[in-house]
């Protein structure tokens, strides 16, 4: 009794000391000026030229603006956004850009020709003394650039290697964000590459219409804070404070919406949407992603995994059945059988892959003859996925585990092992495993955006092939479709491709194709999923503010 | 006094140089190379071998160690290659976190816990205590995970009355910044602001709750036993003749006497929790160095790893400091005493032990082979590996053939096997009529049968698997989530595997963890603990400082680190688990062997003239054994609870095995799909564990006359 009287004295006496006042001034944020968003996703590096994370195009496109952005709505289409205006020559191999005037970055730099050349001779240029130690986009998208060019303080011409019809669609990548030259040259002093790589995690120096003001606002990975910031020509944004904080467990995240803790989350899962939608206080946005969850084979001969052999590729693809995997999304997933997603040009409608037709039970009859025949029976093979989810891969470990099931049916031994994003990027760069389950989402619309980053490369396969599977042949024929401007040639190059490939390599197994979410408090409005399905919040505001 | 603070002070020093070696050590001991450890899996090998130059990572290992300590006591911690901050800066933040969550936990375990003592003492067999001795027995058999869980979705998901975790809504505070790392002190001395104050400790509410209910389980049956004991002395009964209120009686006379022990409880439970919080931490996000360590465990960050680890140990040691400094101001017997231990026996001294310390060595090698071999440390066809084995089995079996020798050439052959034969008579014998006493004991202890009916239940169900289960655990039957009915009683889970059968064959995986690990503890706490309480003198120095090292670190977060370097694996929880389990043993043990060698029979064997060893094993351990197997008994509760833990962390590897903490831990990532397995995975181990509570309680009482009164 006596405790805990002492207790409850000591407890008053503290808070008389605190109502006596005279502390330092902390200000309690006005509600109505806050928005506090859940992700799954955690972002180590804030450097949009150093990583190939989608969860992390969210927070870059809050804070980094390239040359164009993409619609509000779907279809993809992109608009002008720091350049005003663009032509391309009729080989559409020389673009120039007309920049906006007026734009400021958030260090107080002026946006100029010479600023965007700069930022460009960065992001595609890994000896640049302010490059990062790695820069995953640039051979793919970037890697076709001859020369930029400051035509004058508002004009900037690319030469191109040669015909690019999309090019414009790279300039509005997020790894194409303008970054401050200002910045750049700050960084470019600083020795170490792991240290360069992340400055511009506690300095953003971006357009954007949110940055992070203090260093100490990029707390860690897993809580940041930005702030509007109120020089940005798109006008300032209502919500003046934007708190970005992790919560791996979806049931975490979903449970914080409900009780109004937090305004938005992404990612809900699939088993919850039906309940979000329901729910009194909250709005769920769902829409058809242009993304593709698959299951690659390393085809690497060097590597010596028994995935190099084309027929071991075909029996693993014979195996999987996709109908539980889809299950696993609650009706927000469809199966899939090739590379290009349905709403892209090129997706080969009514086409199966000869390796998924036929009943299940005889497929891995097949499947099993043909480990045997190929001498891989009870070969151990490591299988690495994402530790996180992801948005086209709700839930990494069941899906892995369901495949281990299905491909042990046919003699074959997995082991599942989870990597961070990071870690899984050099291990899919370096093709350390016969197996890696993961995902791709396309942000341009463009099936060469699927084609080039996960099938092919230049001379070789690039960072985000995780199949490490480089055939000259296909390559040249992936060049021929991009380059070439009749829309229904390009459509019929596409599906020939599909064909080929899936028939005769069979280097990846495509799943499914994953409907994204994200949940926001019926108190805010504004807020949009635009057509890449990144979510942008310069707009947003509270109702009634 | 002073006498006692210098040679407490003195005694930590070793203590800490131990932790230092051990942390250093830890960076080679984690898998794969100590470079790529430090640096990341992303760093290039040209990056790794530059640092592994310009770090001295191929010098000699005392020359790399005197350059880790040098830095550490220039605060050069090292930096994470996971968030490229300097480690010193992370700790700052992070061990306030855990000390401020612990220091609120304490408390309300030391109020509540108090407070439901008193009134269950004062109002014995009434409903106070009732419930008293309920809380206390679901207290400690709770998986805390679960109970965090719940209480989550009640309070803050349903009636939305406490925040879901967090130390402070910083979107509502965009301006705070600690100056201590400890946000109440800075929202009332630095900010000086109510409104502030109240939100931290509506924060800090509910995770304290959490992490309080064990300890304050403890402290409320620790409260309520010495308050009956009090209550029960002559000078209470004079107090009351006195015609003094019994408010004052219970208050001024009873209350303070039996608070003493209770206040070192409540010490050694602080510094507990510092350790303990990693579950807590996880699941209300407390952004605490329990959260830290398993992060760092996620990304094999060595540095961070290393720098917790001493930070851990340093805070540990000093709080148990304080609490034997405290100790001593309330009990001025150990005042005066200069800190000196009294030592029942005087010991035999460490030439008697020498010849068994050598012929221990080739032993010790084999445990620590089979420790590699057992954790996948050792790939296939390691030459050095072979070699080594090789040459331990060669030890072995010149040992073995020595001893044959001696024993032939002294004629001593008959004479080891009749030692062998009278143990296991005198076990038997001993045992048997344990047994039937036992029984009787039961037949009239109502907790205590219900215990055995619940670890009978679940022995049942580990032993009739294949026969009880429907299904294969592991294969999955293409129904997905279905509900309960008649053909899955429990439902498929999102796999497609029968729940119900997972549980019936997790109880398998689960108990037999869990006694291996418990098996484990017994044997060597009980090797150590008989070597050192009946050899003593140098022999019990060397062992029981090696215990008193272990028992620096708070043993959760050292059974997640030991999981850290033998690799995330189910079997390896049992050495993780098993290990850390050693101290309480070896303690329980060597304390009973000194009672024991001290009585009149020890002796009369001595003056017959039975060698040493026969002693110990024939007439010693054997009267040893009752009360270890009571704490046996308990202690697979707690390993039980540790196993859970340690795999709702993440740290049991493959996440589908049938396991219940994994059963409950991948029913919690499948969010409103799951509640249901994580309910009943849940109720299985609390079950459990309070099944082999009960029954652990039982035997205890059997064993404690003034219990058997009671």
């Amino acid at each position: 009794m006596k405790t805990l009287g002492i207790t409850l004295g000591l407890t008053a006496l503290l808070l008389a000391v605190t109502a006596c006042g005279g502390g330092k001034e902390i200000e309690k944020a006005k509600v109505e000026e806050v928005l506090t968003l859940l992700r799954g996703d955690e972002s180590a590096i804030l450097d949009p030229h150093a990583t190939n994370s989608g969860g992390d195009a969210n927070l870059f496109q809050q804070m980094y603006e390239g040359l164009v952005r993409p619609s509000e709505k779907p279809p993809v289409l992109w608009e002008p956004c720091l350049a005003e205006k663009w032509s391309a020559d009729a080989e559409f191999k020389v673009y120039t850009f007309q920049l906006r005037k007026g734009v400021k970055f958030h260090d107080g730099a002026e946006l100029d020709a010479a600023a965007v050349k700069r930022s460009f001779d960065r992001c595609r240029n890994i000896a640049d003394p302010a490059a990062p130690p790695n820069l995953p986009y640039a051979s793919d998208y970037f890697g076709d650039i001859v020369t930029v060019e400051a035509k004058d303080a508002s004009t900037v011409v690319f030469k191109l290697t040669d015909t690019n019809p999309k090019f414009v669609a790279n300039t509005g990548l997020f790894s194409a964000s303008i970054v401050s030259p200002k910045a750049l040259e700050a960084m470019a002093k600083i020795p170490e590459a792991k240290d360069r790589e992340a400055w511009l995690t506690r300095h953003p120096a971006g357009t954007g219409p949110y940055t992070i003001a203090d260093p100490s606002d990029y707390k860690d990975a897993s809580t940041i804070t930005m702030t509007a910031f109120e020089g940005y020509w798109g006008g300032a944004p209502a919500i003046k404070r934007v708190v970005f904080k992790q919560s791996k467990e979806a049931k975490q995240r979903r449970e914080q919406i409900l009780a109004g803790e937090v305004q938005v989350i992404d990612s809900p899962a699939p088993d919850d949407w039906a309940e979000l939608r329901a729910a009194e206080n909250v709005e769920l946005y769902s829409w058809k992603a242009e993304n593709l969850c698959y299951l690659a084979l390393n085809c690497d001969q060097k590597k010596g995994f028994i995935t190099a052999n084309p027929e071991v590729r075909k029996a693993i693809a014979m195996a999987v059945d996709r109908d539980p995997l889809v299950a696993l999304y609650a009706g927000t997933a469809v199966d899939h059988h090739v590379l290009l997603p349905p709403v892209t040009l090129g997706f080969p409608q009514g086409y199966m892959p000869s390796t998924d037709k036929g009943p299940l039970a005889d497929r891995i009859a097949k499947a099993k003859e043909m480990i045997t025949k190929a001498g891989a029976e009870g070969t151990v093979l490591r299988l690495l996925m994402p530790a996180v989810p992801r948005p086209y891969l709700g839930k990494p470990p069941e899906i892995g585990d369901l495949l281990r099931l299905q491909i042990e049916k046919i003699g074959l031994k997995i082991e599942l092992e989870r990597q961070p994003m990071a870690e899984l990027g050099v291990s899919m760069r370096d093709g350390v495993a016969p197996l890696v389950l993961i995902g791709w989402m396309g942000e341009t619309g463009e099936p060469d955006d699927f084609w080039r980053p996960l099938l092919s490369g230049s001379n070789g396969p690039s960072n985000n092939n995780a199949a490490r599977f480089f055939n000259a042949g296909v390559a040249e024929k992936i060049d021929a479709a991009l380059q070439d401007r009749d829309i229904s040639k390009r459509r019929q190059m596409y599906e020939a491709l599909e064909k080929s490939v899936h028939e005769e390599f069979r280097p990846i197994v495509p799943l499914l194709s994953a409907m994204q979410a994200v949940a926001w408090s019926k108190k805010v409005e504004g807020l949009y999923v635009d057509s890449t399905g990144t979510y942008r919040l310069h707009k947003a505001r509270y109702k009634g503010n | 006094m002073l006498t006692l603070i210098a040679r407490r002070f003195l005694a930590a020093v070793p203590m800490l140089l131990g932790v230092s070696i051990a942390a250093f050590l830890l960076l080679h001991a984690l898998p794969g190379d100590p470079a790529q450890s430090i640096l990341g899996q992303r760093a290039t090998p040209e990056n790794v071998e530059r640092f592994r130059q310009r770090e001295g990572l191929n010098d000699p290992l005392p020359q790399q160690y005197a350059r880790f300590m040098d830095n550490a006591l220039h605060g050069d911690l090292g930096t994470s290659h996971r968030t490229n901050r300097p480690v010193l800066d992370e700790l700052k933040e992070r061990v306030p976190a855990t000390i401020e969550l612990a220091f609120f936990a304490t408390l309300l375990a030391a109020v509540i816990g108090i407070s439901l003592g008193v009134l269950a003492a004062v109002r014995p067999r009434s409903i106070w205590d009732f419930l008293c001795l309920g809380f206390a027995l679901i207290g400690v058999s709770m998986p805390i995970f679960w109970l965090g869980f719940l209480l989550q979705k009640f309070l803050s998901g349903t009636l939305k009355i406490l925040p879901f975790g967090e130390r402070l809504d910083i979107a509502k505070w965009p301006g705070f910044e600690s100056e201590t790392g400890f946000y109440l002190l800075d929202s009332i001395f630095v900010y000086r602001n109510v409104e502030l104050t109240l939100d931290v400790m509506h924060h800090l509410l509910l995770p304290s709750l959490v992490l309080a209910t064990i300890p304050m389980a403890l402290i409320a049956r620790m409260t309520r036993a010495n308050m009956l004991e009090v209550l029960s002395q002559d000078f209470i009964r004079t107090a009351k003749a006195k015609g003094l209120a019994p408010r004052q009686v219970i208050t001024r006379h009873a209350l303070r006497n039996a608070l003493i022990p209770v206040i070192t409880a409540i010490g050694t439970q602080f510094g507990y929790l510092l350790g303990g919080a990693v579950l807590t931490e996880t699941i209300f996000s407390w952004r605490g160095l329990g959260t830290y360590v398993v992060e760092a465990i996620d990304a094999l960050d060595a540095k961070p790893l290393q720098a917790s680890v001493m930070v851990v140990a340093l805070v540990f040691i000093s709080v148990n400091l304080l609490t034997d400094l405290s100790y001593a101001v309330i009990d001025p017997r150990l005042r005066h005493s200069g800190g000196k231990t009294q030592q029942a026996v005087p010991g035999i001294g460490w030439l008697a032990f020498a010849p068994w310390a050598v012929a221990g060595l080739p032993w010790l090698s084999l445990l620590v082979l089979v420790l590699l071999k057992s954790t996948g440390r050792i790939e296939p066809g390691n030459a050095a590996f072979d070699k080594a084995m090789h040459t331990t089995w060669i030890a072995l079996g010149a040992e073995g053939l020595a001893l044959l020798v001696v024993l032939a050439v002294r004629g001593l052959i008959w004479q080891a096997v009749s030692s062998i034969r009278e143990m296991a008579v005198t076990t038997a014998r001993h045992g048997l009529a344990a047994v039937k006493d036992l029984s009787r004991f039961l037949l009239g202890h109502k907790p205590a049968l219900a215990g055995l009916a619940l670890i009978m239940l679940m022995l049942v169900a580990a032993i009739g698997a294949p026969w009880i289960a429907p299904h294969d655990p592991m294969q999955g039957l293409d129904v997905y989530n279905h509900p309960a009915s008649s053909e899955y009683w429990f439902g498929t889970d999102s796999q497609g595997r029968d729940l119900f059968s997972r549980l019936v064959w997790g109880s398998r995986t689960t108990l037999r963890v869990a006694l291996a690990a418990t098996l484990l503890s017994l044997m060597l706490g009980t090797i150590v603990g008989a070597v050192a309480g009946y050899f003593g003198g140098a022999a019990d120095s060397f062992f029981m400082r090696g215990i008193d090292f272990m028992m620096s670190f708070p043993s959760f977060l050292l059974a997640v680190v030991t999981v850290a370097i033998l690799g995330k694996n189910l079997d390896n929880l049992i050495w993780a688990v098993g290990l850390v389990g050693v101290p309480l043993f070896a303690r329980q043990v060597r304390a009973e062997v000194l009672r024991v060698k001290a009585l009149d029979y020890v002796e009369s064997a001595r003056a017959l003239g039975f060698g040493r060893v026969r002693i110990l094993a024939t007439t010693v351990l054997p009267n040893c054994i009752t009360p270890i197997i009571v704490l046996a008994t308990l202690g697979m509760g707690g390993a039980i609870l540790d196993v859970a833990g340690l795999a709702f962390l993440g740290l049991g590897g493959d996440p589908f095995v049938p396991e219940w903490g994994l059963i409950l831990k991948h029913g919690w990532d499948q969010s409103s799909k799951g509640a249901f397995q994580v309910g009943v995975a849940g109720v299985c181990i609390l079950c459990t564990v309070l099944g082999f509570n009960l029954f652990g309680d039982g035997l205890r009482d059997w064993l404690d006359p003034r219990s058997r009164r009671v």
